[in-house]
């Protein structure tokens, strides 16, 4: 691909972790991949370092065939025609709108005022122009940070949380608009996400970070479906996670260091249901029932090893109590088999 | 009889240092709180020493530096033919030195005070060092600008030790209002020293009003950044 972000460099700080990543972004337009992972792994020094805001100590940066930087070169952020949004959108808080849109482009030019007001359509920004960031909502500055990025049809966007700054309502309709108007643009575009519930709507490429590393790197689907070791399997909030060496509740392949799956899956019956061909059933005592939201969680114990199920609150029989004996089932396809290493 | 040759001396003196400083301390603060150079320290702490030195010590190595025994002071007097020190231009440039910490530390506070993120916003948007220090530097931190600006002018005016030291005591070349004020009192003309004072503390307070109530005004347009 024309504009692969490959990214292979180091950088450490003071007192810090090592911060290491290595992989190749797709650069098909419109293509949206998410760094995911927990505060404090790297994810944003990983974006910094795309971006040219971080300088690496050592490897190096290719967009495409274009270097950088390695050991001999750095091209500054000025010069790699990317666009940035930050956390807080880092809006200029003395210029308008429309002049944040237009900032160090010429605002004589009509092309760029006719692409700035088609943005500012597009977005729904239409009667703030004038307006300063302090004046305008959580969303709208959003907005104008994404038409201030992409104004310059940038090669890569790069995306900083930027839902972090948004009220949990607002995340919602922000959210779909963004993958929308994402795909639109056709850019490619590397976006920063502690957020687990983001992964499947926004991306569809998925990087997952821990300790300043790409420790599994591909479709959304597939990574979701398959992580690719026990942190993996941690990072995307797999439930129930067994390494061989645990007593675990169901059968575990030879050539594997564990299974995962999610409590969605596992369903929940009376003790005396009949076996069905392609489900385990694990018979279980419950320990625990906590509510979340829609979700009922349920928590059997079986041996020496608890199993987590989720359930939405309309099927949460009055049977299922703590104490009282239950049946839990997930069909072998839900299982995720983790692999052993190299 | 009010010595008013002395007072447009003074502010003569005191709004050319704060041009000179403008231009001198302003790339000079923004150097100092971009940098990540350890030995930026050592060069805040030259620019502060005048806060904490006596007056007569700073005049008196400034009159060295200056003086027809210096390679700085031959140097101008080949170039001009006249001397430095007991001039005017002599008594700016120990101005400028003295009042250096008065400009440079609001300039820089003013510039700490600007989030980072703006700054990498505006460098991710194509923009240079220069454009991004024009556009975003200055108008961001112009608060503290002015504050740097005012509070060397206001400075200035006010400075004795290094003026005596530096430029003596000249009328109409070097004698400044604290120092005809001095004189002055001296003459036991207690009358003509107190109009003066007055008037040195009445433009004083002025300036220093003015400016803060400039400073709230617009700083509080700005909420949120």
């Amino acid at each position: 691909m024309a504009r692969d972000l490959n990214i292979d460099c180091k950088v450490r700080f003071r007192n810090g972790p090592e911060i290491a990543p290595q992989a190749v972004f797709s650069g098909a337009p419109g293509r949206t991949t998410a760094l995911f992972g927990p505060s404090g792994s790297g994810k944003t020094t990983i974006l910094r370092l795309a971006a040219g805001l971080t300088l690496p100590v050592s490897g190096n940066i290719r967009c495409g065939e274009t270097i950088w930087s390695d050991d001999r070169t750095f091209c500054p952020v000025q010069k790699r025609r990317i666009g940035f949004v930050f956390q807080d959108y880092a809006l200029f808080p003395h210029i308008s709108v429309l002049g944040n849109i237009l900032y160090h482009l010429d605002n004589k030019d009509t092309a760029l005022r006719d692409a700035a007001f088609a943005l500012i359509d597009k977005l729904g920004l239409q009667g703030l122009e004038h307006r300063r960031p302090a004046a305008l909502s959580g969303g709208q500055r959003q907005r104008v940070a994404l038409a201030r990025a992409v104004i310059r049809r940038p090669h890569w966007l790069f995306l900083d949380e930027p839902m972090a700054a948004l009220d949990q309502t607002t995340r919602l309709t922000v959210r779909t608009e963004l993958r929308e108007f994402l795909q639109r643009e056709k850019i490619p575009t590397l976006i920063v996400t502690h957020e687990f519930n983001e992964l499947a709507e926004l991306a569809d490429d998925i990087a997952l970070i821990a300790d300043g590393r790409v420790i599994q790197h591909g479709p959304t689907r597939e990574v979701l479906r398959q992580p690719s070791s026990l942190t993996a399997a941690r990072l995307l909030q797999f439930e129930n996670i067994f390494s061989s060496e645990d007593k675990s509740p169901l059968p575990v392949a030879k050539k594997s260091t564990g299974i995962a799956f999610r409590a969605e899956f596992v369903h929940i019956e009376k003790p005396e249901t009949p076996t069905l061909a392609g489900r385990i059933f694990i018979p279980v005592r419950i320990t625990r029932i906590r509510s979340e939201g829609p979700l009922v969680r349920l928590t059997g114990e079986a041996g020496n090893t608890l199993i987590e199920a989720a359930i939405t609150s309309q099927n949460h029989a009055a049977w299922m109590q703590p104490g009282h004996r239950a049946c839990l089932s997930i069909d072998q396809r839900d299982v995720a088999s983790i692999p052993l290493r190299g | 009889m009010i010595d008013w040759e002395s007072i447009a001396l003074t502010a003569r003196l005191a709004a050319v240092t704060s041009v000179i400083l403008l231009v001198l301390g302003l790339p000079l603060a923004w150097w100092l709180a971009r940098t990540r150079w350890r030995g930026a320290v050592l060069v805040e702490a030259v620019v502060a020493l005048p806060l904490v030195l006596p007056p007569t010590v700073l005049g008196f190595y400034v009159l060295l530096m200056l003086g027809s025994n210096s390679p700085l002071g031959q140097f101008y007097e080949g170039v001009t033919g006249t001397l430095l020190p007991f001039s005017f231009r002599g008594l700016v440039v120990a101005s400028v030195i003295f009042s250096l910490p008065f400009a440079v530390q609001p300039f820089l506070a003013g510039f700490r005070a600007i989030d980072p993120r703006l700054l990498e916003a505006s460098y991710s948007l194509g923009s240079g060092r220069f454009h991004t220090f024009f556009w975003i530097g200055l108008p961001l931190a112009w608060p503290g600008l002015l504050a740097g600006c005012v509070l060397s002018f206001a400075h200035t005016l006010g400075e004795f030790g290094v003026a005596l030291m530096v430029g003596g005591n000249i009328a109409g070349v070097t004698r400044t209002v604290s120092i005809s004020i001095y004189d002055s009192v001296q003459a036991m003309d207690y009358a003509t020293a107190g109009w003066t004072s007055a008037i040195l503390l009445v433009t004083s307070f002025t300036i220093l009003a003015v400016t803060f109530t400039l400073q709230r005004k617009f700083v509080s347009t700005w909420p949120g950044t």
